[in-house]
């Protein structure tokens, strides 16, 4: 009815923007195979043309009847009908001439050759490198050769009779030809090896490469690695931003087949290479997350997934900080179906294995209850928070700093429901724990600063400081818009920020965030938490003058 | 699909000949009783997200996550807490002593529940501030938990109900604090027994408060106080240190007069005259049993009476007054005939033989201790007959002898004469009858 009717337009778009992308799929390929047939009928040309000037007679003609080369001067005799040849004069130029021209032939056919063989074996790297290399530097012989017959003709050719009557030979102007003709065929090759254009054609029966981002049929393939395919030019970029910067090197070891990789042995290396490059993508891309570059984490949390995949199997406890990662991309560029795609699998998986721990389980069951506040579904929300700070109590204890994520989520969905105090009460509990929390790293940050010999070490990453930073000024934002001005919330939160600040290294929030709460601290029945928040803008104060000392 | 959704009924399965709507009826094929029957189904409850958890998941996972659905995130924490704490607490426990039979307490599901229940409350009356309520709650709670195994958990409570800012200085509180004490009494803790009893004292001084069973909590208070002062004075006079021993009773003393209760003012008296008599002041021990007499006349309690009689009788002894302590013996005995306290009387009879034993008034001791006997007999209480009869054939032996023990001294010839005489003339007839 009408929705077949609607999937069937859809299907004839799909299907004419997969013929246009085909098209230009073969005309690109097309391309190449003329590049390539052109760039070997070049070479034998090339070959052809120094060979006849090697061998030829005609580098300097005098008429038609006489005639010089490089290894002889022939006369044609009028009275016997034959040439009459003698060798030529020994100089070190001719010398020079010769050696180089033959050096120029030998190098030129050898790369033919070398091209011959890798074009059937296409096996990986060096393709095509030598031959280039070895076409420009035959190219550079024959033009030194050609360059120096130019300028010494006349020492060359001593005894003959003076130059004015003659004129270069077709040989000579054959070399001459030559010398372009050969860079521009060693440059080809060279363009042919960097460039990142495969032809799929060309592959063995059964190895077609998909590209690394999206699976399509892929043309582009890593100049680096030469194992890392792409379809266009966008995904090359975007992995590479992404990840392939961080694995390009590591990659090539795991995805070329050798007979020690089909081992057992060299079964069991790859997989500790995989795993570690598991462990890399992992801290790349939650690195980017932190930062907040969603759309760049993606690279790297999907082949982090597909990965993970491969060494440990579909469905099992170990793929869920995978799919959770690769979730918390997705969510942050809002695709929310796919987020739940990834969580059910990953659901699924912890389902089917009752021993995974409780910190897996508790992230889990954040992730489903920040997709599930997103979409909307405030129960489930509510329902998967409450089994997250569960199983987070259980794994951390219930003062944790995670545990507090939880709740901080949580009081968020009873905003929405519009349930006030059980927010308020929420929010309290987690300013407390952030407070104790605070007041501690600060105890201990002070100490250090006195005993210059322990090192010191910054608690937090920038990352997570801004997370922290953004959850308590969520909160005091929401105290502050509340009708009934709690004063203590005020001030603990506007405490915790100035801490929160100061460990960070940014004195004027700091400041800022202490002026307000000490404010606050004065409306308080009993000022305990006054003579804190003064010490800490003390603190705070010499900091800001030890630096910028007037 | 589900075994445990049932097939309602949709109909009767075979259409009904005899109607007359048979024809109608006969239209109605296999195939759209089918359907109505899906239909049926598919409104029919699919079980829910919340009854797979309630399978799936433990108890104590089933409490937490629906306290945390319902916002009670506080109530939560506590429950987690306490279930953290149990776990503490028996961990260490060696396999075969007594913790490890008990079930622990994240397994014992009512129990979680009450907790969630009341907890609940509390935590939703502290939102809007009825501070009343939320120590009538925890209050419950600790009443709730009175099993020997859980006293720590109703310790935890009580704690919980008179230590927080708010409402301390309410009824529940202060019951709350009565109820501690006598908890802390149960386990031992005699020193944090007495802080609580004097501090709910303190708040009932003025109070007309009345407990949950009606009682008022001022006497109440009294009495827990008056019953760990006893407690307390049981060390010092185990190591017979009287002064201490006899400050504490007399402040418990004055607490058990306050408490309007006369069995306890009774036994205040008992013991603090118990006591004097252990440190050797015999008047005021008297003055205490005269008191003690007193009070079980008006509870006409003839155990107490007796009990007075007996420590009077004592300390009367120890003055050496005999006349006086036999008087006393003699009303003590009248006593428990009268009011048929068989024991009282063995040991009013025993003690009057002894001290005629004791006075060399050998016949009247085996008199009273032969009445002795034959009370121990109607009793039957073996130890009791068989302590009588020793004292009967002690008595009775010394009696003999104490005839002739005073010719066997002087070592006369009349004397010897006699002796041989009462001798051959055999036992049982003769001159020292």
């Amino acid at each position: 009815m009408n929705g077949s009717d609607m999937s069937g337009e859809a299907a004839s778009k799909s299907c004419s923007r997969d013929l246009i992308q085909r098209d230009r799929q073969y005309s690109g390929e097309l391309n190449m195979a003329y590049l390539l047939m052109f760039v070997t009928l070049l070479h034998l040309i090339t070959l052809a043309m120094q060979f006849i000037a090697t061998m030829e007679k005609s580098w300097w003609v005098w008429d038609v009847l006489e005639n010089s080369d490089l290894w002889y001067n022939c006369r044609f005799d009028n009275s016997t009908g034959t040439w009459l040849c003698a060798s030529s004069k020994e100089s070190e130029w001719l010398k020079a001439v010769q050696v180089l021209m033959v050096l120029s032939v030998v190098f030129s056919s050898v790369s033919f050759l070398v091209f011959l063989g890798q074009l059937f074996t296409m096996s990986k790297g060096g393709l095509f490198y030598f031959t280039g290399l070895c076409q420009v530097f035959s190219g550079l012989n024959a033009f030194s050769a050609a360059l120096i017959y130019t300028l010494h003709n006349k020492a060359i050719l001593q005894d003959s009779r003076e130059l004015t009557s003659g004129h270069f030979g077709y040989c000579f102007i054959l070399a001459w030809v030559c010398v372009p003709l050969l860079l521009c065929s060693g440059v080809i090759y060279i363009h042919l090896r960097t460039t990142s254009k495969m032809i799929p054609l060309a592959l063995p029966k059964g190895t077609d490469k998909l590209c690394e981002l999206c699976q399509r049929e892929a043309r582009l393939q890593c100049t680096e690695c030469r194992v890392t395919y792409y379809c266009d030019e966008e995904h090359q970029q975007a992995d590479w931003v992404g990840i392939h910067e961080r694995i390009c090197q590591l990659l090539a070891p795991i995805r070329t087949p050798t007979l020690y990789s089909l081992q057992w042995a060299g079964r069991i290396e790859t997989q500790l290479k995989k795993a570690e490059l598991i462990e890399i993508c992992r801290l790349v891309a939650q690195s980017k997350l932190s930062e907040g570059k969603h759309q760049e984490a993606l690279p790297a949390a999907q082949f982090c997934l597909r990965c993970s995949i491969d060494l440990h199997g579909p469905s099992t406890v170990q793929m869920v900080p995978a799919y959770l990662l690769l979730a918390e991309a997705n969510m942050g560029l809002g695709n929310l179906a796919r987020v739940a795609e990834l969580l059910s699998q990953a659901e699924w998986a912890v389902l089917k294995s009752p021993e995974c721990g409780h910190a897996v389980r508790h992230r889990l069951h954040r992730s489903l209850g920040r997709l599930h506040t997103a979409t909307g579904n405030l129960e489930a929300a509510l329902l998967n928070f409450a089994d997250d700070i569960y199983f987070a109590s259980e794994e951390y204890g219930l003062d944790s700093t995670v545990t507090c994520g939880g709740y901080f989520l949580m009081a968020d969905v009873f905003t929405k429901q519009g349930k006030m105090p059980i927010a308020r009460s929420l929010y309290s509990q987690v300013a407390h724990t952030w407070h104790c929390h605070l007041t501690k790293l600060l105890k201990t940050h002070v100490q250090n600063v006195q005993n210059p010999d322990m090192l010191l070490e910054s608690s937090y990453d920038k990352a997570q400081l801004v997370e922290v930073d953004e959850m308590l000024k969520t909160m005091l934002e929401f105290e502050q818009n509340d009708s009934r001005k709690d004063s203590t919330q005020v001030a603990l939160v506007a405490h915790c920020l100035a801490m929160l600040w100061f460990l960070g290294g940014d004195s004027l929030k700091a400041l800022g965030f202490g002026s307000t709460a000490l404010q606050a601290s004065q409306l308080i029945p009993n000022h305990d938490l006054t003579e804190p928040i003064q010490g800490l803008l003390q603190l705070v104060q010499n900091l800001q003058t030890e630096s910028h000392p007037v | 699909m589900n075994a445990a959704v049932t097939q309602p009924q949709a109909g009767p399965f075979l259409p009904d000949i005899n109607t007359t709507k048979c024809n109608k009826r006969r239209k109605s094929t296999q195939y759209s009783r089918m359907k109505q029957q899906k239909e049926s189904l598919r409104s029919s409850q699919i079980i829910s997200q919340g009854e797979i958890s309630r399978f799936r998941n433990s108890p104590k996972q089933n409490i937490c996550v629906e306290l945390l659905r319902e916002g009670y995130h506080r109530s939560f924490s506590e429950i987690f807490f306490l279930l953290g704490a149990d776990r503490d607490r028996m961990a260490p426990a060696e396999p075969g002593s007594n913790l490890r039979f008990q079930t622990p307490l994240d397994q014992q599901l009512d129990k979680l529940e009450t907790m969630k229940r009341h907890l609940s409350r509390a935590e939703e009356a502290e939102r809007t501030g009825s501070w009343m309520v939320v120590c009538d709650q925890r209050l419950l709670l600790g009443w709730y938990f009175s099993a020997p195994e859980d006293l720590w958990l109703s310790l935890h409570f009580y704690h919980s109900c008179t230590d927080r800012g708010q409402g301390s200085h309410s009824r529940p509180a202060t019951e709350a604090q009565v109820c501690m004490a006598e908890a802390y009494l149960k386990l031992g803790e005699l020193e944090q027994a007495r802080q609580q009893a004097e501090l709910c004292v303190k708040q009932t001084e003025d109070g007309g408060w009345l407990d949950s069973n009606g009682r008022p909590l001022r006497l109440r208070a009294r009495e827990a106080l008056w019953r760990i002062y006893s407690r307390l004075a049981d060390a010092p006079l185990e190591a017979a240190d009287y002064d201490r021993a006899l400050k504490l009773l007399y402040k418990g003393y004055s607490m058990a007069t306050e408490s309007e209760d006369q069995q306890i003012e009774w036994e205040g008296a008992y013991r603090l005259g118990l006591t004097y008599q252990s440190a050797g002041d015999n008047d005021t021990a008297k003055q205490f049993f005269n008191t003690c007499m007193e009070i079980s006349g008006t509870l006409q309690d003839a155990d107490k009476l007796g009990k007075s009689y007996k420590a009077m009788a004592k300390s009367i002894e120890s003055e050496g007054n005999i006349q006086d302590t036999l008087e006393c013996l003699e009303k003590l005995a009248d006593i428990s005939r009268c009011n048929g306290l068989q024991h009282t009387l063995v040991d009013a009879f025993l003690c009057l033989g002894n001290i005629y034993h004791t006075t060399s008034q050998y016949t009247r001791a085996c008199e009273y201790f032969l009445q002795g006997y034959e009370v121990a007999c109607e009793l039957g209480d073996v130890a009791l007959l068989q302590k009588a009869q020793v004292l009967v054939a002690n008595a009775r032996a010394h009696s003999l002898i104490w005839k002739f023990s005073a010719d066997v001294e002087p070592a006369s010839p009349a004397a010897l004469r006699r002796l041989i005489a009462w001798k051959a003339r055999g036992r049982h007839q003769g001159v020292y009858r």
